[in-house]
């Protein structure tokens, strides 16, 4: 693969990439309103007459009904140059990928049906969990919500 | 008559399976792993080998054992999925160092009945007693196959432990 830069954000000891180029804006928690647009969300960011519905994940990924304190940001993301949604963080940086990090599919056997995770690398001694807005899209709004 | 060097593999306390000379590639005592969310509990870890992502099975965890947390046996198997394709690779959860043993014709049996009830039935081969216990030969590259992983996800967890109690 050529060069790619990604948003790296971690929570509860997952570390995600999200392609750059799906990345609106970024947000520290203290921003998030109390507004809930999606079900599941955690509340809403508010930019302008933007609105991106925040989740908060736990380390297998489940929906966190509350934003822990340490989750300070939110990175906001868009699809088609539209706000979708928005992921509660402990922190957000930015890293790039190329083909010395030779990214894996997640192993069928260890894949569920709606794992947002799209592929597997190692750096570092870390695993990298790489996914994308549509994906995590489709994992924590309903599917419908894609055509909108 | 035939003999056959084998590989024993205790995956649970109740449960042991045997593999080829030809898929054993590896024993690994303690692996540094890693959980990916959101997978199977029973294969929830990938182990970072020469280059690969090699997924752990805890086939004990699969049937409903408790999860042994300590275990930290690995024995990593090669597969293949079609003759003539690349290997694969998968690593068993172990709860006691493999064996080398040879087995003969002699030796084989019938399923237990609990195992051939059960989910387990679509992955054996074949299946032969040693020391008195039933040791099951399963198809590797089924058992890692995005089939059986729908087959277990809608599979009742209790199903399983009936079959694997039973023996």
């Amino acid at each position: 693969m050529a060069a790619q830069s990604f948003a790296q954000i971690k929570f509860d000891g997952v570390s995600l990439l999200i392609p750059q180029t799906e990345v609106g804006i970024i947000e520290v928690s203290s921003s998030i309103g109390a507004e809930v647009l999606a079900e599941g969300s955690i509340g809403t960011v508010k930019s302008g007459n933007r609105d991106w519905p925040v989740f908060a994940l736990g380390a297998d990924f489940q929906l966190r009904p509350e934003r822990p304190e340490t989750y300070k940001f939110c990175l906001c993301m868009n699809l088609d140059n539209k706000e979708v949604l928005s992921i509660a963080c402990e922190e957000v940086s930015t890293t790039m990928l190329d083909d010395k990090d030779d990214l894996k599919p997640v192993p069928d056997c260890m894949r569920i049906t709606d794992c947002p995770i799209e592929f597997l690398t190692l750096r570092d001694h870390q695993m990298m969990l790489i996914s994308n807005t549509k994906t995590m899209l489709q994992y924590l709004v309903a599917p419908e919500a894609i055509e909108a | 008559m035939t003999v056959s060097n084998a590989w024993l593999l205790e995956a649970s306390d109740s449960l042991s399976i045997a593999i080829s000379d030809a898929e054993m590639v590896e024993y690994v005592q303690v692996p540094v792993s890693f959980t990916v969310p959101g997978a199977p509990n029973y294969c929830n870890q990938i182990l970072y080998w020469q280059s690969h992502l090699v997924p752990v099975m805890d086939l004990g965890r699969l049937l409903g054992f408790s999860a042994d947390e300590e275990g930290s046996l690995l024995s990593l198997i090669a597969y293949q999925t079609q003759p003539g394709t690349a290997l694969q690779y998968m690593a068993l959860k172990l709860k006691v160092a493999p064996r080398k043993i040879q087995v003969d014709d002699k030796q084989a049996c019938e399923l237990p009945e609990a195992i051939s009830e059960g989910l387990l039935s679509s992955l054996c081969l074949s299946c032969f007693t040693h020391e008195n216990r039933s040791v099951l030969i399963l198809d590797i590259a089924s058992l890692c196959s995005a089939k059986y992983r729908d087959q277990v996800n809608e599979s009742k967890s209790d199903s399983f432990k009936t079959v694997i109690t039973a023996e």
